[in-house]
């Protein structure tokens, strides 16, 4: 309980509550506009945050995260186009409101269900995440290894259509982490002699490069797009029965959202459409989802913002990201030279709980800016394309420069960049490349710690329980699909 | 090359049944690219160092392994059975693809020498040319605001200094 007054105190500053402000505003933005996603805002509003302390710098970096997941809703409500991934499953009910000219009301009951999901996820946070950093000192590295191999599992084989190229890209960042000097040892590793390679290639730029650069050379290539037509929006505050719908289903699936945010390299998008599919398939009417009822928008939006707290369980107490964005997240801590795992929870609690109080206003200031400004994001969303897409380009190249003063590193996300672009137009997923990236190190030398203590037998990672139940787990999801394919295949015999 | 059928475990029949390869060039050839690259990841591993720590597996192994899989990968991703409903052609690179990447990288390298303010306003000009706008009015405004803006806001706020280039007379 001190802790958490002491968070409060902390995130209540001026700095960092305006930080909070700026962020969530930035972000419901950057949400709306269709083509940029939660996790483009953060790794592109990272370099931002260099100079500051860690603490305003998460409080900005989470607004971001939280507002985009929020407004994503926005522009799939009023003009069909998912401002984010995690939005698309909002399109479905949410544009049939806007048809019958009720977009003010899907708009209102989306920002107080995403309000409402994210705080139960903030709730789950601060229970669950103290409790499992105690329980994750116990862990050692066959189980680190074991669980970052989960991860990355999960993530290449949701994220694209296939899991032999979602595997693929993993791997490949994986490969792309061994660059540079070897930790273990201190050889070199694939630096081809260049004195800029030493330390391996940033992570930053060639985030920014994978997730942001493709965007931009596709903008261009694509040139004028249709003027955005948004539409006017007047009454937001949800009435009276569309709260009391509201309240019960938000509590549930805003708990799903966590759960989901909470398993390693799942993500908003998974929890959306999953559960969209849920309310329908448990709703005494599933007939009538998809013409515009208000469970259709609720179900999803309070899903997607469940998982931004749940998403930061698996980041702050083990170091393993929950969801791509929290990904970039640690890359926020790796830059302020911070490691996060349960020893953040002893060595920096202060750090600790403000992300936890700072979720908690993150989540109101959402709700507050949601009901009363929805006018200002309309205006700024509608915003021409020919404006947006070359200041993405220069905001890569500058946050890329920003980092270390190099030309490099701008080379580095420009190449990146389009390595991302063939991988997008292959239809191979950049999300497990970055996860690769970011938990290369992890994989690496836990698996040599693990092996260094078990003098060299594998048969560590079978002996502790908890590293087996999770490679059990990635061998699982791997061959998911198969068994999917089977399943069906009898299905249809039977028929 | 696309008449080629490759053998898959049929699920429905238990049988070995042949399936039309995957018609995608691009994602063939891309598939090539990452076996090569597999490979030489795995042949430039032999070069590096042992390990002084004992039982540990050194700084070569574990790339290695990564290579196996890449390579692995990369097969069946190249014998992957055509599915239903998938675009027979992939166009990975559009036409006006090296007419966006070419200037961009100019600008890259322009950054230093010219430096940001100058580099970034002639990129914006292009940019906002290629994205349709007509108004000069509007490109003007547009591509002096961001750089200016940008700039001032890294150096000042946040203690990055921009390159300066051509314009270093400015404090």
């Amino acid at each position: 309980m001190d802790n958490v007054i002491m968070g409060f105190s902390i995130v209540l500053q001026f700095s960092n509550l305006l930080m909070i402000i700026v962020g969530v505003v930035s972000g419901i933005i950057i949400g709306a506009l269709p083509g940029l996603s939660a996790t483009m805002g953060v790794v592109l509003l990272l370099p931002l945050t260099f100079s500051m302390g860690i603490i305003p710098s998460l409080m900005l970096l989470l607004g971001v995260y939280c507002g985009a997941v929020y407004g994503g809703s926005i522009t799939a409500i009023l003009i069909r186009t998912p401002g984010t991934p995690a939005a698309a499953a909002t399109v479905l009910d949410g544009y049939e409101f806007a048809k019958r000219g009720e977009g003010g009301r899907a708009i209102g009951v989306s920002t107080v269900s995403s309000a409402i999901g994210g705080l139960v996820s903030c709730v789950a946070l601060l229970t669950i995440a103290p409790i499992l950093s105690k329980f994750a000192l116990q862990f050692s590295a066959a189980e680190y290894f074991a669980l970052a191999v989960f991860g990355l599992t999960i993530i290449g084989c949701v994220s694209g259509k296939s899991v032999v190229r979602g595997l693929l890209a993993g791997v490949i960042g994986l490969i792309v982490a061994t660059v540079g000097i070897d930790n273990t040892s201190g050889t070199l590793r694939y630096t081809m002699g260049s004195v800029s390679m030493l330390s391996g290639f940033s992570i930053i730029p060639a985030m920014i490069g994978l997730f942001a650069l493709p965007q931009v050379i596709m903008g261009l290539e694509q040139g004028k797009e249709k003027e955005r037509v948004l539409q006017k929006v007047t009454r937001v505050l949800p009435s009276k029965e569309d709260f009391k719908k509201i309240f019960p289903l938000s509590l549930i699936f805003g708990t799903v959202g966590t759960f989901i945010g909470a398993v390693p390299g799942t993500g908003a998008t998974i929890a959306s459409f999953l559960s969209y599919n849920e309310a329908r398939r448990w709703s005494k009417h599933p007939e009538k989802f998809g013409t515009g009822v208000v469970e259709g928008i609720i179900a999803p939006e309070s899903a997607n913002n469940g998982v931004s707290g749940g998403a930061l369980i698996p980041l702050l107490t083990l170091g393993v990201p929950g969801d791509v964005t929290t990904a970039v997240l640690l890359g926020a801590f790796l830059i302020q030279g911070l490691q996060a795992g349960p020893m953040l929870f002893t060595e920096h609690p202060d750090i600790v709980y403000s992300i936890f109080t700072g979720m908690f206003v993150i989540n109101i200031v959402m709700l507050v800016a949601g009901l009363f400004g929805q006018k200002i994001f309309i205006k700024i969303v509608s915003m021409p394309n020919f404006i947006i897409v070359p200041m993405i380009f220069i905001l890569c190249v500058v946050g890329s420069f920003a980092i270390n003063n190099s030309i490099f590193d701008v080379g580095v996300m420009f190449c990146f960049g389009l390595f991302g672009y063939v991988l997008n137009k292959l239809e191979i997923p950049e999300a497990p490349v970055v996860i690769g990236l970011i938990l290369g190190p992890l994989v690496e030398s836990s698996l040599r710690r693990a092996l260094i203590l078990s003098k060299g037998s594998m048969m560590i990672f079978i002996q502790k329980p908890i590293s087996a139940i999770f490679l059990l787990l990635s061998l699982l999801s791997m061959s998911w699909p198969y068994f999917a394919k089977l399943y069906k295949a009898r299905m249809t015999q039977k028929q | 090359m696309t008449e080629l059928d490759v053998p898959v475990w049929g699920i429905r029949t238990g049988t070995l049944v042949y399936k039309r390869l995957c018609m995608s060039r691009a994602r063939r050839i891309f598939s090539i690219v990452l076996l090569i690259f597999g490979a030489v990841v795995v042949i430039s591993s032999f070069w590096l160092d042992k390990s002084f720590i004992s039982y540990d597996i050194g700084p070569a192994i574990y790339p290695r392994i990564l290579g196996v899989i890449v390579i692995l990968l990369s097969v069946m991703m190249f014998i992957r059975p055509a599915q239903d409903g998938e675009p027979e052609k992939i166009r990975v690179f559009g036409k006006k693809f090296f007419l966006i990447i070419i200037p961009m990288m100019i600008y890259i390298l322009m950054l230093k020498p010219v430096g940001f303010i100058v580099s970034t306003m002639l990129a914006m000009i292009l940019m906002i040319r290629a994205m349709g706008e007509k108004r000069i009015f509007n490109i003007v405004l547009y591509a002096t605001i961001t750089p200016v803006v940008l700039y001032f806001m890294f150096s000042f706020l946040l203690h990055v200094p921009l390159p300066k280039g051509i314009l270093s007379f400015i404090a």
